[in-house]
């Protein structure tokens, strides 16, 4: 193999050098010190919102087992201050960014603000983060009101509450989602026994491995039923949990909690799938996707369950 | 700051439950240029459970080596415990501001409680080498427990201390408003208890002694991302314990 594997990735327009983002909420500019952004496929900032948001009362952050859950509410400087302060920082790496976004007040908040991203502002696409929005036509609506707003293609970013995701994925899709990323965190609990009260607010998200296999099945079953590529996300922590979500039908992975504890992982991320391939004899990475569900019908076939 | 790969040099109970950790990075470097206050977040774990690291307060730097006195709180904290001396553990670091000395005081006064003395006794070694006086006033639930007071003194640190079990300390505040006010103090550097810090706020609202606090909070990532370690300030906003402090003016904080 001369010239190595091929790790990159065609997504929505745009080449990524490999198919290793960090995701929203858990990546920053401090990292640079430790890593070398310039070896990530793509960069995703904290999520913003139309108005700065001073984010939610201590405490924040709960340590669960094998996992994190964070009510930190939405701490962001704005829209405005993002596009004059922030992005032209994040810019000079030269690596494709995501913005993601979030309305706190509604449809009309995400609408207002992907209005204000458009193509050749550097950035790719917009990540619609329907944290807490759950309803089908909600989802579909905001998503085809957002195209409008907007030249830059639209991810919809999903939550597992409630409504089965499939369900979700679609609605966005035919809203003209043109890709779908999930998960967002999974809401969840602790309680303090000894004051007898939940430790953070009731809509906490819980984020990290425990939540992996939960929402690895759920890119495999959004992957089976959506056209658009799926970016998937929870819990990836290392090149085998990155290559789950590969063969289970992602087509790019986000790396986030597990940064807080290895700031490398991304990066150790990018190498393990390389090597991964070399010992496999695979050339292009987009070979892998979805590669389980084609394996698992070639098994089922030979058991002429078929 | 960066990430450092370092070998336990030593690893051993200075009180029950409590523990001092001495580590050389292994790349030789050390942690040279890190001030008193500052903190690392120590990786506790190979697993994702517990999945976090744990951030701890330098307790001194010297040449290369560094050292951190921690307390066993839970699982983190009990892994550390039996990491094995001659072992590795990756840390990140310096992390976090530090205390402010004020160039011109001559008289500072550190006042700790348990193992909220550590970063203090890192203080005081800096203050001693800067040639002012430093009084040390540090309490704990135990006489085993106060932490660093053999190495306060060894460094020349005028010392008192208390014991209580209910965090009062009522007789070492008393002794330190007396102190102040036959010889005013002109700095003071407050960690480990809300007690203390109302009296170092006082001190500061009556005569004007300028004081800090070294806050602890629950961390994530420890450099400023997550946005998890928030304090609400008096100025009626969110700082981050990681990098806006986790030294603060006393008079931003809550008492």
């Amino acid at each position: 193999m001369a010239s190595g594997p091929d790790l990159s990735i065609e997504l929505l327009g745009q080449r990524l050098q490999n198919p290793v983002i960090e995701a929203a909420g858990t990546f920053g500019e401090e990292y640079s010190e430790l890593i070398d952004f310039r070896k990530l496929g793509a960069l995703v900032p904290k999520t913003i919102s139309l108005e700065p948001h001073c984010g939610s009362p201590p405490p924040r952050l709960v340590e669960t087992p094998a996992g994190l859950l964070n009510f930190v509410g939405g701490d962001n400087p704005g829209v405005k201050k993002f596009i004059e302060e922030h992005l032209p920082r994040w810019r000079r790496y030269g690596i494709p960014i995501i913005v993601g976004l979030r309305g706190h007040r509604g449809p009309d908040e995400y609408v207002r603000i992907a209005s204000c991203f458009k193509r050749g502002m550097g950035v790719m696409a917009l990540e619609l983060n329907f944290k807490f929005m759950s309803d089908c036509s909600s989802i579909s609506d905001t998503v085809s009101r957002c195209t409008q707003a907007t030249d830059l293609p639209i991810i919809a970013k999903l939550r597992p509450a409630g409504v089965i995701m499939t369900e979700m994925a679609l609605a966005a899709e035919s809203g003209g989602a043109a890709a779908i990323s999930l998960v967002n965190t999974i809401p969840a609990m602790v309680i303090d026994v000894e004051r007898q009260v939940p430790e953070l607010p009731l809509g906490a998200g819980l984020s990290g491995p425990a939540i992996r296999p939960i929402a690895l099945k759920m890119v495999w079953d959004v992957y089976e039923a959506v056209k658009v590529p799926v970016i998937g996300m929870g819990g990836v922590a290392d090149w085998r949990s990155a290559l789950e979500y590969i063969l289970a039908g992602a087509s790019a992975v986000a790396v986030g909690t597990a940064m807080f504890s290895n700031p490398y992982a991304a990066i150790e991320t990018i190498d393990g799938i390389r090597d991964y391939m070399v010992r496999h004899g695979v050339m292009r990475v987009t070979d892998l996707v979805g590669l389980a569900h084609r394996n698992l019908r070639a098994q089922s076939a030979l058991k002429g369950g078929a | 700051m960066r990430g450092v790969f370092a070998t336990i040099l030593q690893n051993r109970a200075v009180a029950e439950d409590i523990l001092k950790m001495v580590l050389r990075g292994k790349d030789g470097a050390g942690l040279a240029g890190a001030r008193p206050g500052q903190f690392l977040m120590v990786r506790c774990s190979d697993t994702s459970d517990p999945l976090l690291r744990r951030p701890m307060s330098l307790y001194d730097v010297s040449g290369d080596t560094f050292s951190i006195v921690y307390r066993v709180v839970g699982a983190g904290t009990r892994l550390m415990a039996k990491m094995p001396e001659g072992g590795e553990v990756h840390v990140i670091a310096p992390l976090g501001n530090g205390f402010n000395l004020p160039p011109q005081s001559g008289r500072v006064a550190l006042v700790g409680r348990g193992v909220g003395a550590a970063p203090l006794v890192f203080l005081a070694k800096t203050a001693i080498a800067q040639g002012k006086r430093v009084f040390g006033f540090i309490s704990a639930t135990s006489r085993e427990s106060l932490v660093g007071v053999e190495d306060l003194s060894k460094m020349g640190v005028e010392l008192q201390t208390g014991v209580d079990t209910d965090g009062s300390s009522t007789e070492l505040l008393d002794l330190i408003r007396e102190r102040h006010s036959a010889e005013p103090f002109d700095y003071v550097a407050t960690c480990g208890s809300r007690r203390m810090l109302r009296l170092v706020q006082d001190l500061r609202t009556a005569t004007g002694v300028p004081g800090e606090v070294l806050l602890e909070t629950r961390m994530a990532c420890g450099i400023g991302v997550c946005k998890g370690c928030v304090v609400m300030t008096a100025d009626g906003t969110y700082k981050k314990v990681c990098t806006d402090g986790p030294v603060f003016p006393v008079e931003l904080i809550a008492g």
